[in-house]
């Protein structure tokens, strides 16, 4: 573990993304005792205006402060990726793993019923989900995690397929290590770097499918600073005040990218072939 | 030399056919025999030696003795019990007693473990007690230093790799060990120091070897007793001297006629062997080798020569062999 963070530290772009995913981190931690104005209070005398010395982002067409607003937007994006990419990473790798590591009949069924789930459009299950299980936050991100746990499952099952007949396994087995020890100590480790990689690009789909739906009122109610709320809001007024869309388009794009180049530093970091090189 | 003959695993008809092909919609399946028929007994103490050509069946014999391929049919006794017909839960247990050395170093170490973990697992695994103690033991016999103990495997050598994979297999104090050609991947430089290793280490931990190969100077130099195979079946069985003495299947003859030997000014007649080995898929009627044999007759195309003991401790399988005994 020492020697991964040590390798990781080398990266410095990826270092960069970790610095700044931790900036967000503490933001939203702190965000209640850090924002120049309640991200709530609608000041009707200032609607829409643009950034100045008081309103550093502007405000939005009922007067609140973006500012402030995409500083709590942090604690939504946040909560909504960890949770639901959480979910996805956690029920997708089981699956994977079991599917590839078994075969047979275990993974024909696995299999199939991953290719149902995949075979619906995303904000489409998303909604089916949501429409289930009622709107709210939490039914939000299980219903963006069950999405996407089919993602995981296929790529997981596709690492497994790959290192599931390597010597190494065998030698595990011939020494009576369990099916269970070998997916937790040889399979899992050897097939982390994709899911990884993909647990960086799921955080950004799945700050995104937040803020659709949200916007299609199944999501955080709309009064709630969440960037996606903001940014889908902001298409009304973006002809005329262009600081609405920018700012929280920003946010989404600079903790989207330092997902990605964090997930890309870890997958190097993580694999000990790599280590000399770079 | 061996003192005794006790037997510690005896194989008996030990066959395992692979089908190939035959899917839902084709229903005419192709069968593959790798290992035919196979009975041989290795004894305490000694090393028995596999030696064939690749495709053989060799590998797939070791595996099958320690049942990490299920076999066709045949039974594999070890110190008596039948280890083709253990529980799941047996098995496991069994494990203990005989472990696997692999063919290729690089493939066979999980290259996310440290070496201390890698040899550490079967420890773990079988919950022994002062596993430190044990672990320090194993690296100073195989000659790693423990300051690499925290090192991965791409930081070592193949030579050195072999040395860790040979710890492992050691750490349960194994009985029965079956080497898969440990050495076929490694330098020859290298090959020399591997093989004397594990020669020490027989002597140090009383194991008892299965050796495959096909390299014949490496098997000469390390068996006690050498089996030659040939397309799933054993053609000759006897001991390391009076094979390379004294070989009397035709098959053993031309691969011995075929080891090189460092003197240019040694003329020897070669016996040289025509076409390829046939595919174990339809292998040829009676006798397997009649195909490639020069001194092949009508009977051996008909009838499958049985493997039969022509003077104490020389098993043949050929009717010319057994002819000339009559």
């Amino acid at each position: 573990m020492k020697e991964t963070w040590r390798r990781f530290k080398k990266n410095r772009f990826a270092f960069v993304g970790f610095l700044f995913i931790a900036l967000i981190l503490v933001v939203a931690i702190l965000a209640k005792w850090i924002v120049p104005f309640d991200p709530y209070y609608m000041d009707t005398n200032s609607t829409l205006t643009a950034p100045n010395s008081e309103h550093w982002f502007g405000t939005d067409q009922f007067g609140r402060d973006i500012f402030s607003r995409i500083l709590y937007g942090t604690q939504i994006s946040l909560k909504v990726g960890l949770i639901a990419v959480g979910f996805s990473l956690f029920f997708g790798t089981i699956i994977g793993i079991v599917a590839g590591y078994f075969g047979g009949k275990i993974d024909q069924i696995l299999s199939r019923i991953t290719d149902v789930l995949f075979s619906f459009p995303d904000i489409l299950l998303a909604l089916v989900i949501m429409a289930i299980l009622g709107p709210s936050l939490t039914n939000l991100m299980i219903a963006i995690g069950i999405v996407y746990t089919p993602i995981f499952a296929r790529i997981a099952r596709g690492a497994v397929l790959n290192i599931r007949d390597s010597l190494y396994i065998e030698a595990a087995r011939s020494m009576g290590v369990n099916s269970f020890q070998i997916m937790l100590r040889h399979i899992l480790p050897n097939s982390l770097a994709p899911l990884i990689v993909q647990v960086t690009l799921s955080f950004a789909f799945a700050i995104l499918a937040e803020a659709a739906l949200s916007f299609l009122g199944l999501g955080v109610s709309p009064d709630t600073p969440s960037w996606g709320i903001m940014l889908s809001e902001a298409k009304d007024w973006m002809e005329i005040s262009w600081w609405t869309a920018i700012f929280p388009g920003i946010a989404i794009t600079l903790a989207v990218l330092s997902f990605n180049i964090m997930g890309d530093g870890l997958r190097d970091a993580l694999d000990p072939r790599l280590k000399n090189e770079r | 030399m061996l003192t005794n003959h006790e037997e510690l695993v005896r194989v008996e008809n030990l066959t395992k056919h692979f089908s190939l092909g035959g899917s839902y919609f084709t229903k005419n399946k192709e069968t593959i025999r790798a290992v035919e028929d196979l009975s041989f007994s290795v004894y305490k103490g000694e090393t028995l030696g596999i030696v064939g050509e690749s495709g053989c069946g060799k590998s797939t014999t070791g595996r099958l003795l320690l049942r990490l391929m299920e076999a066709t049919s045949g039974s594999v006794f070890f110190e008596g019990d039948n280890i083709l017909d253990l529980s799941k839960e047996e098995l496991r247990a069994k494990r203990q007693d005989f472990q696997m050395i692999f063919q290729d170093p690089y493939a066979s170490l999980n290259p996310r473990m440290t070496v201390e973990e890698l040899i550490s697992e079967p420890l773990r695994t079988y919950k022994v007690k002062d596993r430190k103690d044990r672990l320090l033991k194993l690296v100073d016999a195989v000659g790693i230093p423990k300051d690499y103990l925290t090192r991965y495997p791409h930081e070592f050598s193949g030579g050195q790799r072999q040395r860790i994979g040979i710890a492992r297999s050691l750490a349960l104090n194994p009985k029965f060990i079956v080497a898969d050609e440990p050495v076929a991947a490694l330098d020859v430089s290298i090959q020399a120091q591997i093989i004397n290793l594990m020669k020490d280490l027989q002597d140090e931990f009383d194991l008892t070897y299965l050796f495959i190969a096909h390299d014949l100077s490496v098997i000469e130099y390390i068996s006690d007793r050498i089996a030659v195979m040939y397309l799933g079946s054993i053609v000759e069985l006897t001991t390391s001297d009076r094979l390379y003495e004294n070989p009397l299947h035709p098959y053993t003859q031309a691969l011995i006629s075929a080891i090189p030997i460092p003197d240019p000014s040694f003329l020897r007649e070669k016996i040289k062997l025509n076409g390829d080995i046939p595919s174990p898929m339809n292998p040829p009627a009676g006798c397997k080798f009649h195909t490639r044999c020069p001194l092949a007759k009508d009977i051996c195309k008909q009838i499958v020569p049985q493997l039969i003991e022509v003077e104490p401790e020389h098993f043949v399988a050929c009717h010319i062999v057994e002819e000339s005994l009559i």
